[in-house]
């Protein structure tokens, strides 16, 4: 009796354990209970409920369960969605109403199960004809099932092959280098007629700048000579409107490359406040 | 040894792009030792033929992963521009689809085998895609299906308006399913995406399977079907984007096979399955507009002539129920939640089908087939493999359906099936059509359903003895028609992530765009209204979570803005009728032609175009008064228009 309803108290507590992973757990952990809590368990809550016992191959069955597994989640969400309850599309709402939904239909499948025991039920109404929805091939005739062998050889190509993908994803996954001139200058408006400029150095090396700024053609004087940004690092500086009274021209903030101290390498500003025409 | 000494040596020494490269010289050695030991080691234990068999699947997981492995080497070379690339891809395709193609076509494997086959061929080609862009999204619809996940776990509400493409978050079915994913699991919505498409391409192969199963009555024919599917020309890239369609159409193909699996099956058990079938429409129709119409169609088509054509001898399930429930739920759904979907769906079909008109008439002269927008024109094995293919199905559509009318002639879904494929040549006509291509691509994936079917039902089993070179021939022709699905289906420069080119989708997404959407979510914060070119304005749209003002969404004229050489009245007034807050511009598109055929959106002034944006287009801000430069990256700049009122003067 137990061993027969092993099946839907196991998928009861792991539903229970998918729910408390998902909400705190390392990572993997977090996203293998997430996958099993919101398609695995749903799909095979429901198939319990709707086709009970055997009567599809194991294929089918797997088929079935993903496609349930899959529309559930879509489904609950788009109710949650038109709910008007006010909760929402929440981590909390989401989990707790697919925890619910696993749970309330291995009810069902036990209930069912249960009545299926009962010999009064089953005389009131018999149960329906373990018919398998045979496949055609097994009308013609029985068929091999399974014919995988995990003998040496066997795994080593499957390992192999497994690797060779892996090693594929790697290979292509580590080839995007980050581009030499991705370095970003930006100006924006502070408080009181002052700025804040930025530097970012998305380059993979660190950068040595010199960053020369402007207000109404006059030019402020910024901390030391040289900037320097490491890779992958972001640069800021306030501009008080008190360091001049050139305010009424506007900013401007020019960045040069020390081995090109000539060309301006790049160039912001802010408007004069007065709509005179750009620096 | 030595090589595998060599190749770890490489490895450490230097980075991916480089051993990439590298790494091809010494491959094929590597490659032939590996090949040699397996040989020997099957040839060695092959005690029994389940054994054999079962070792001869694993080999078949062997290959493929060698033309993974192939394929990674071609794209990583592609990224970093160096030559020759794309023999390495066309390499990896062929290794991962000919073995299996040939495991599937013949009589060995037994029914486990074959479905382990058919999904070891369905993930391997969709991992194809994920080396593509193995980062994150690249391809142009998967920004907008990403914009409508983030704002579903922004808001924690669905629906909300979606400005890279409003259909989208009318149809929130996948993004319900990832966000949801993503929100639990924490992984970041791009990973969710793919895990959710990959779980969708394995319920594909599964159902697919089992649909064809039940109709030929013969896994063989099912896996040679299946086969011949995947070489439609959506199956290794569209299908395999973070978009509805690529979810939603596994959904539609479970559905059908939960019904087909209602025939002979007991009144009790055809009754839930049928259940099963009514929660997978349910999902599908929120999911996607065109696969829920299409799965309705279908399922009116088989009710109707299973009504028309009843056998009770097979006991066959007419899925009229089913069918109204379809069309029910679709309608309800157009009509209260998605309306806009018509004026969505409209123009491309009756835009398509109008041009269609036109060309036949003569009134003008249809679109120029394998030439791109910068009139490029693939190279001769290209136009010839493509042409082959559709050569070869135009020509095994005939036996194909009488093949079906021989054997499945009292199946009215397979009667359906064979309706369904005499609708390719008008998919074919479509893509005459500058309007009606993309419509015509979209529905040669749904009807490579009925056509993968009818090529089976003729070609497998078909007595044709005394022909030794018959299995070869059917081989080489599948392998034609499978190439040819990803020459047709897939632009030739966006198949590799070759370098970046201006304006051409997937080749556009580079650090640069990134690092800028990045910077004005953190510095600008989420919601500002920009006008950008197309790549920009998928970039700002999702990873910058703006709201991008277009004509499609906006009713603004944004192209003109950005694209017009001066800044006058017409310019002024997009900025203010849009309530655009910034202009993003790139200074790449005065360098090269737009791959993708234009810079911003489609009816943009110059279109179609001969030379390069002027440079002008991009310096005009630069002298608009009022206006601040407030971002500069080398290529990007960001204006702020927001001191930009109708006073302002020009």
């Amino acid at each position: 009796m137990l061993r027969r309803h092993a099946d839907l108290a196991g998928a009861a507590i792991a539903t229970l354990a998918a729910l408390a992973a998902s909400m705190a757990a390392p990572p993997v952990l977090r996203t293998i209970a997430t996958v099993g809590l919101l398609i695995v368990l749903p799909g095979f809550a429901l198939l319990q409920v709707l086709l009970p016992g055997r009567p599809v191959d194991r294929a089918a069955r797997l088929t079935l369960m993903l496609a349930l597994g899959l529309a559930t989640p879509i489904l609950i969400g788009i109710g949650l969605g038109f709910s008007g309850t006010g909760l929402g599309f929440r981590r909390e709402t989401v989990a707790l109403s697919l925890t619910l939904t696993v749970l309330v239909a291995l009810l069902v499948a036990y209930r069912r199960r249960r009545a299926s025991d009962d010999p009064a039920a089953a005389r009131a109404e018999p149960a329906a004809p373990d018919t398998p929805m045979a496949s055609p091939m097994r009308a013609a005739g029985p068929t091999k099932v399974g014919g995988w062998r995990a003998d040496p050889p066997s795994l080593a190509l499957l390992a192999a092959g497994l690797l060779l993908a892996v090693g594929a994803l790697n290979v292509a996954g580590g080839s995007a280098a980050p581009p030499d001139d991705l370095v970003q200058l930006w100006i924006l408006p502070g408080t009181a007629g002052g700025a804040t400029v930025g530097i970012y150095n998305g380059s993979p090396d660190a950068g040595q700048y010199r960053l020369e700024i402007t207000a109404g053609g006059a030019s402020i004087p910024v901390g030391g000579e040289l900037v320097t940004v490491a890779a992958g690092a972001t640069w800021e500086m306030p501009l008080l409107a008190e360091a001049t009274d050139g305010l009424r021209g506007g900013w401007t903030a020019t960045l040069y490359r020390i081995d090109a101290p000539a060309v301006p390498f790049r160039t912001v500003w802010l408007p004069p406040s007065d709509a005179s025409p750009n620096p | 040894m030595r090589q595998v000494r060599a190749l770890a040596f490489i490895a450490r020494r230097e980075p991916a792009a480089m051993w990439a490269s590298r790494i091809t010289a010494h491959l094929g050695p590597v490659v032939l030792d590996v090949l040699s030991a397996a040989r020997s080691g099957l040839a060695a234990v092959s005690r029994s033929p389940a054994a054999a068999r079962a070792r001869s699947v694993s080999f078949l997981v062997f290959t493929s992963g060698i033309g993974l492995f192939v394929v990674a080497i071609g794209d990583a070379r592609a990224r970093s521009g160096i030559e020759p690339s794309e023999p390495l891809f066309w390499l990896g395709l062929l290794v991962l689809f000919v073995p299996v193609a040939w495991a599937l076509w013949a009589k060995w494997p037994n029914r486990t085998q074959r479905i382990a086959l058919v999904i070891l061929l369905g993930l391997g080609l969709y991992l194809v895609k994920i080396l593509h862009s193995p980062s994150g999204f690249t391809f142009y619809d998967e920004f907008s299906h990403w914009r409508t996940a983030a704002d579903i776990l922004a808001t924690d509400h669905l629906f909300a308006p979606n400005p890279l493409q409003p259909i989208s978050s009318h149809y929130p079915g996948l993004e319900v399913l990832t966000a949801a994913l993503s929100d639990l699991s924490g992984l970041p919505l791009d990973r969710a995406g793919i895990l959710v498409i990959g779980l969708g391409r394995l319920l594909l192969m599964l159902a697919l399977f089992l649909l064809f199963e039940r109709l030929a009555g013969s896994p063989r024919r099912a896996g040679v079907a299946v086969l011949l599917y995947s070489a439609n020309p959506s199956f290794v890239f569209f299908h395999a984007q973070f978009s509805y369609e690529s979810l939603a159409f596994p959904l539609a193909a479970a559905a059908l096979y939960a019904l087909a699996a209602c025939s002979r099956a007991a009144p009790d058990v055809a009754k839930r399955t049928t259940i099963i079938a009514l929660l997978i429409i349910a999902a599908v129709v929120p999911t996607h507009h065109v696969t829920s119409y299409i799965l309705a169609g279908a399922l009116v088509g088989w009710a109707v002539i299973g009504r028309l054509r009843p056998d009770p001898a097979l006991a066959q399930m007419t899925p009229t129920r089913p069918a109204i429930f379809a069309v029910v739920a679709t309608a309800a759904w157009l009509a209260l939640v998605a309306w806009s979907t018509l004026g969505y769906l409209g123009p491309h079909l009756i835009g398509g089908l109008d041009e269609l008109l036109r060309v036949i008439t003569g009134q003008t002269s249809g679109r120029r087939l394998f030439e791109d927008e910068t009139g490029l024109v693939a190279p001769m094995w290209e136009r010839a493999v493509g042409y082959g293919a559709v050569i070869l199905i135009l020509g095994g559509l005939v036996p194909g359906l009488k093949a079906v009318w021989r054997l499945y002639r009292r199946q009215p879904l397979a009667l359906t099936l064979a309706l369904a494929a005499l609708g390719y040549p008008v998919s074919l006509a479509l893509r005459f059509t500058s309007r009606g291509v993309e419509s015509g691509a979209r529905l040669s994936a749904f009807l490579f359903v009925a056509i993968a079917f009818a090529l089976a039902a003729w070609a497998v089993g078909a007595r044709r003895k005394g022909w030794r070179w018959r299995r070869p021939a059917l081989l080489a022709a599948v392998s034609v028609i499978f190439l040819g699905g990803v020459i047709v289906g897939f632009a030739p420069w966006a198949r590799l992530p070759l370098p970046y080119r201006p304006a051409a989708d997937s080749r556009s997404i580079e650090a640069h765009g990134l690092a800028a959407a990045d910077w004005a979510r953190t510095h600008l914060g989420a919601g500002r209204r920009f006008a950008a070119d197309r790549t920009n304005r998928q970039l700002l749209g999702s990873y910058g979570r703006q709201d991008p003002v277009t004509q499609f969404g906006n009713s603004v004229d944004t192209a003109g803005l950005l694209l017009s050489p001066t800044m006058g009245q017409d310019e002024l007034a997009a900025v203010l009728e849009g309530q655009v807050e910034f202009v993003i511009t790139d200074i790449r598109l005065t360098t090269m032609l737009p791959l993708a055929g234009l810079y911003v959106e489609s009816g943009e002034p110059g279109q179609p175009r001969d030379r390069p944006l002027e440079l002008a287009a991009i310096e005009k801000f630069d002298l608009a008064t009022g206006v601040a430069r407030i971002f500069d990256d080398g290529s990007l700049r960001i204006y702020d228009f927001r001191g930009i009122d109708a006073s302002t003067p020009r």
